[in-house]
């Protein structure tokens, strides 16, 4: 066997001194070295890169009796647990070990104008539970967030457990983002989206005594896609997955990283101008791709033609229910309605050509499509699909799979749980907190909850009403 | 009647009307000879009697056949073990009614993964998809069942009132549904309610549950059950004490039907169309064996269910005359 | 799910001296910081890296606060050398570069890509000896070889896709070859993907999502997502010169299609608009050099290609959401000309919030980019968490076991 690695592995060893295994798991202040490879030995069960002690050796190069004592602190700590027998090589079966995915949970949710969903995540990012309901968008975003109030604690009264709720996960589109608002930062523990007086984040957090992580909700589907895909054996780890609804956004994986952009809106694609409308956008712009391929802009022009006798099937439709929706659309192309069929494989072109730039720029191996449009069925998705590959470069579409999403919204509840998960046990974060086996331990968590009970304390800022 | 409620994974509802099977792929279906097997929860419901009914008729017409129908007692292991047993008996497709969430999802992904047509109803479980692991999900409306039991409840609770929910502690999709929509209807059209949750695991022990519960709580003024069995448990109970309290629920069974008609404790019933769904459920498979894509969630709207509407209702929903008993308060 | 950054693949004093590298940790404090060691420890570490000749303070410290002038730890330039290549149709700048990375000796030879890899790498391999050897230099302290060629790079492969670039090179194991001739690890890249690269660690390291555009005969560009370079399935992404613009027709472009950026805004498709004006042109260079003269049609020409530009430019940013844009290539060289065009597209087409803080700006790589984008793709992957034990055991100057050398190492 080589020599070269163990005289490096040795290495860090040296400055410490001896290290002397501990029997004491999440006691004490813990050296520098043990936190460590506390940590490493951690990451190496959570990805699933090592189940024995012998692969955590192999993999981490620290020595059997760290290993051991490390294995040992983390059971005790309840974030690992033991297993069934691995197969024997030589001598003893080895006990496989594994992370506890039940030692925490994530409450996830997803927010946007028409729908909110929300679900339980176990700590492998699965949902234990999903339920979805419509929103009324008249009634302003502070209903919403009742609304979300209510159903987590219904969730966490229906499904009781003794395990705390260590993070929220939320997902909501970046036009619902407060634009305006100064000092954007999603990176922080508490993002600073506001709603209404008091910060959205800072309710969440004092109600749940937990750190919320919000995103961009067609980043969180993304990653939602990814996982589910990534679990099932399909990992693509260039992929583009683009939510075709009332608005078309897009979110970007490379190499299996999600790419989140500078303000962490990045995907914004339904804003990209197609030279098919003079209309003018909620944006401000002319022309974007969301006016004229949009869910909205698809039932308007079919509002207009059920009106103005353009299509039977379509006035037919809403002469029985008085209104019109997506699915109506592609129930009558299915049926034979040329009226219906020549609208969604016009607007299935227009998508189309804008993906195949974004996929000459980006090179994905998969483009996904998800979203209530592609849910209308195979006349939009072969329009897509042929203007792609017709607009884009050989080496690009060589490989290129464009599939349509199966998840529905629970992409972004999966996301969410995801998301939430890898940030709670990031390798710089997981040292914060894992000597004491829970991340609401950790000092940025624990300040925040700090903070947040403080401010609840204050007496709210005077009203700058002028009549005061 | 619109859709309320989206489905397992927030979509929008299609409605079953929209299953519709062109003469050209009935002929094609009937030429096929499809062999299908059905895997309810229980079979001695009255839901599950009338499902089966819609079933059996609609693959009548199209030709194929029904091999096998499983009870499982809604017990797990026993799904579990018959959807094993069938998957093997490979048939071109198996209808079930997962009576669980996360628990019998494996043995349904199995089915669809073996290739056989999975066709599911009311219930999706958490983490199985559609396309890839089941058809559709053809269910009724729950989300409106449970609004619909909030708006029929509602004028028999004085202001300020204490409505107790007889709510099923399972994790389980269909009865969450009916749960969450009737608290929200009353959360946002009767605030001044007051409202507990009186959980029970399982029919067996619900009396004991109810009764601890009434004994703690003397100030109870109506109360919601998220299906007709527990009802009428429910109603044993307080008949037993001489407590009279309205209720209302969900499924228009025998018993609850009389009930209702007789008007003492049931006030009303939202009413789930089992034969419909037992049709819908039996077109959107053939559809998927003839390789065209159901839409994934499939909703039928409930009926809202009153002494005044009941016989009528009784019979849109089973399809057969109505018991003399349901007549009678008729012609009073 | 795939872990922001690997870095308990390295050891403690690999993951000392690769946060150094990166750039991460400039400071004992930092170091502390960034990787959760004791001040003891880094010291500690940071000893022995001194000792081996691989991290050094630099001559002077920042001031922070007024207080004690901090000194900055840096990569010790001289700890190993580096290979460089920026490979033309026609020619090959080839470079031997430090850990800073600056060119130490460099030289051009004249090579033919259509006589097909092997006859090329073996000239490359040729060319590298000699220059080493005019340095006393030997593969012993060469860290990695790093080669920039003008075509879709599977970088991970060590290959080029796509047949019709350059013929014979498709699919080609260019690693495996070089390595063989030289011994030393070989990383292969797309050329616009290292001037990318070069331009944003030497000028813009702390925008984390920056876009680099390449305008010069023909249009192209780098995407760098959290500091990393984006490359795509195929090794293709950045292709925005035939993203097309126009819904129906559009001026025909070079490959074969209606309506591409190329065909509005690359040097040729100006140059082909000049010369119908009756004005000598060909390439980029040509177009620069009329509109440094004095030609205002060739000036309106440019601010035109650069509104073009800017659409596919407000396309990009649409989904990327960059920080930061820089143009650089020939055409760049025109300046505001160009860029204001670009620029004000890009506002028009943008969400506030992703304009706000955006910058966008001509490039100040000069025409070295290329060369040390090599040295950089091979400095920063071989000092990788990942890599970083295997390049302190390779280039510590003093250790013990350093006479036990691994065996790639030894001289061809």
């Amino acid at each position: 066997m080589s020599s070269k690695p163990k005289v490096i592995r040795q290495m860090p060893k040296t400055p410490e001194g001896r290290e002397a295994p501990s029997t004491h798991a999440g006691q004490g202040r813990r050296g520098d070295s043990e936190r460590y490879s506390l940590v490493a030995v951690m990451e190496l069960i959570r990805s699933g890169r090592a189940d024995t002690r012998l692969e955590i050796e192999r993999l981490s190069g620290l020595g059997r009796a760290v290993v051991t004592d490390r294995l040992t602190a983390l059971i005790d700590l309840g974030l690992v647990e033991e297993g069934e027998l691995g197969p024997a090589i030589g001598g003893r079966a080895p006990r496989r070990v594994k992370f506890r995915a039940d030692a925490g949970r994530i409450l996830v949710a997803t927010l946007d104008s028409t729908t909110i969903g929300v679900g339980l995540a176990d700590l492998a990012g699965r949902l234990r539970v999903e339920h979805y309901e419509a929103i009324d968008a008249a009634q302003g975003p502070a209903a919403s967030l009742k609304r979300l109030d209510t159903l987590f604690d219904w969730m966490l009264d229906q499904y009781p457990e003794a395990r705390d709720v260590w993070a929220i996960g939320l997902g909501t589109p970046v036009s619902l983002f407060n634009l305006d608002a100064s000092g954007l930062n999603l990176d922080a523990l508490d993002s600073a989206i506001a709603t209404d007086k008091a910060p959205l984040t800072e309710n969440l957090v004092a109600r749940y005594r937990a750190p919320v992580w919000v995103r961009s909700l067609v980043q969180l589907m993304t990653i939602g896609e990814f996982g589910v895909r990534n679990e099932a054996g399909m990992s693509n780890r260039d992929f583009l997955y683009v939510d075709l609804g009332d608005e078309i956004t897009a979110g970007l994986m490379s190499d299996g990283r999600l790419h989140r952009g500078a303000h962490g809106i990045a995907g914004q694609i339904g804003h990209i101008a197609t030279d098919s409308s003079r209309e003018v956008c909620r944006c401000g712009n002319i022309g974007c791709l969301e006016l004229v391929a949009g869910a909205g802009a698809i039932v308007g022009e079919a509002l207009q033609a059920a009106q103005d006798g353009r299509s039977r099937y379509l006035a037919e439709v809403l002469a029985a229910n008085g209104q019109l929706a997506l699915a109506d659309i592609g129930f009558s192309a299915r049926l034979g309605d040329p009226y219906c069929a020549e609208l969604l494989s016009r607007c299935g072109q227009l998508i189309g050509k804008v993906l195949a730039g974004l996929a000459n720029a980006l090179n994905p191996a998969v483009i996904v499509l998800g979203g209530e449009l592609a849910r209308t069925g195979d006349i939009l998705l072969a329009a897509i699909r042929e203007t792609i590959y017709r607009h884009t470069a050989p080496v690009v579409t060589r490989d290129l799979q464009i599939i349509r999403s199966q998840m529905g919204r629970s992409a972004g509840l999966i996301g969410a749980g995801l998301l939430t998960v890898d940030a709670l046990f990031a390798s710089d974060r997981l040292g914060g907190w894992i000597t004491t086996g829970t991340p609401l331990q950790h000092p940025d968590v624990q300040a925040l909850l700090a903070r947040v009970t403080q401010s609840r304390r204050m007496p709210p800022p005077p009203d700058p009403s002028p009549d005061r | 009647m619109s859709i309320a409620g989206l489905g397992p994974h927030g979509e929008r509802g299609a409605p079953f009307e929209q299953l519709d099977i062109s003469e050209a792929d009935a002929e094609r279906a009937r030429l096929a000879c499809f062999r299908l097997c059905v895997v309810l929860h229980t079979t001695t419901s009255d839901w599950a009697k009338q499902a089966l009914k819609g079933i059996a008729a609609t693959l009548d017409v199209y030709g194929a056949s029904l091999d096998e129908v499983v009870d499982c007692g809604f017990q797990i292991d026993t799904q579990i073990r018959a959807l094993g047993r069938l998957t093997d008996s490979a048939p071109d497709a198996i209808i079930s009614i997962p009576v669980g969430g996360s628990a019998v999802a494996d043995a349904h992904r199995r089915v669809s993964r073996a290739g056989v047509k999975l066709a599911l109803l009311d219930n999706g479980p958490t983490g199985l998809l559609p396309g890839s692991d089941y058809v559709s999900v053809i269910s009724a409306d729950n989300f409106g069942l449970g609004t619909i039991g909030a708006r029929l409840l509602s004028p028999y609770i004085p202001p300020a009132g204490r409505v107790g929910i007889l709510s099923y502690q399972a994790d389980f999709f269909a009865t969450n549904e009916r749960e969450i929509a009737f608290r929200k209807w009353m959360g946002s059209e009767r605030p001044d309610i007051r409202l507990s949750a009186i959980k029970f695991p399982d029919l067996g022990s619900l009396a004991a549950i109810f009764t601890a519960f009434l004994d703690a709580n003397p100030d109870l003024a109506g109360l919601f059950a998220v299906w007709d069995l527990p009802a009428m448990e429910a109603v044993k109970v307080l008949a037993a004490r001489g407590q009279c309290l309205p209720v209302t629920t969900v499924d228009l069974g025998n018993q609850a039907a009389l009930a209702l008609a007789a008007g003492d404790f049931i006030k009303g019933i939202a009413a789930q169309r089992a034969y419909d769904q037992g049709v819908a459920v039996a077109k959107a498979t053939i559809t998927s064996l003839l390789g065209r894509d159901p839409p994934s969630w499939i909703v039928l709207p409930g009926l809202a269910t009153q002494k005044a509407n009941v016989a009528e209702a009784y019979q849109r929903i089973w399809h057969e005359a109505p018991p003399a008993a349901l007549c009678v308060p008729k012609a009073v | 799910m795939t872990r922001a950054d690997d870095s308990t693949a390295a050891s403690g004093l690999g993951l000392v001296l690769s946060r150094v590298a990166d750039g991460t940790a400039q400071s004992r404090a930092e170091l502390v910081s960034v990787t959760g060691f004791s001040r003891t420890t880094v010291g500690q570490y940071l000893t022995q890296l001194f000792a081996a000749g691989l991290v050094e303070e630099a001559p002077e410290g920042m001031r922070r606060g007024g207080g004690r002038p901090s000194r900055l730890l840096r990569l010790a330039p001289d700890a190993a050398v580096v290979l460089a290549a920026d490979i033309g149709e026609t020619h090959a700048r080839l470079a031997v570069t430090d850990l800073t990375p600056a060119i130490l000796a460099e030289n051009t030879i004249a090579i033919d890509l259509k006589d097909g890899p092997i006859i090329v790498l073996a000239q490359l391999a040729d060319a590298y000896r000699a220059l080493l050897r005019t340095l006393r230099q030997n593969a012993r302290d060469v860290l990695g070889i790093g080669l920039g060629l003008p075509a879709p790079v599977d970088h991970a492969g060590g290959r080029i896709v796509g047949p019709s670039v350059m013929p014979g090179w498709d699919d080609f194991d260019i690693c495996g070859c070089l390595t063989t001739h030289l011994g030393v690890p070989v990383l292969v890249e797309n050329d616009v993907n290292l001037m990318t690269l070069s331009e944003f660690r030497a000028f813009w390291p702390d925008a984390a999502q920056f876009l680099f555009v390449k305008a010069g005969t023909g249009i192209g560009s780098g995407i760098v997502t959290d500091g990393r370079l984006y490359r795509g399935a195929q090794g293709a992404a950045g292709d925005i010169g035939h993203m097309q613009l126009d819904r129906t027709g559009g001026p025909l472009c070079r490959c074969g299609k209606q309506g591409c950026l190329e065909a509005h805004a690359a040097g040729w498709a100006v140059a082909r608009d000049l010369r119908a004006e009756g004005l000598l042109a060909q390439t980029a260079r040509d177009v620069l050099r009329l509109m440094q003269a004095g030609n205002s049609a060739t000036a309106l020409r440019l601010h035109e290609a650069g509104l073009v530009l800017g659409d596919a430019v407000a396309n990009t940013v649409s989904v990327l959401n960059p920080s930061a844009i820089v143009i650089g290539g020939m055409l760049a060289e025109a300046g505001e000309t160009l860029i204001s065009g670009i620029r004000s597209r890009v506002q028009e087409r943008s969400l506030p919030l992703a304009f706000r803080h955006l910058s966008i700006q001509r490039a100040r790589s000069g025409s070295d980019a290329g060369l040390l984008g090599a040295a950089r793709l091979v400095i920063d992957t071989r000092l990788q968490p990942r890599h970083a034990d295997a390049t302190i055991a390779a280039h510590s100057r003093f250790k013990p076991g350093s006479r036990t050398r691994p065996q790639k190492l030894r001289l061809v």
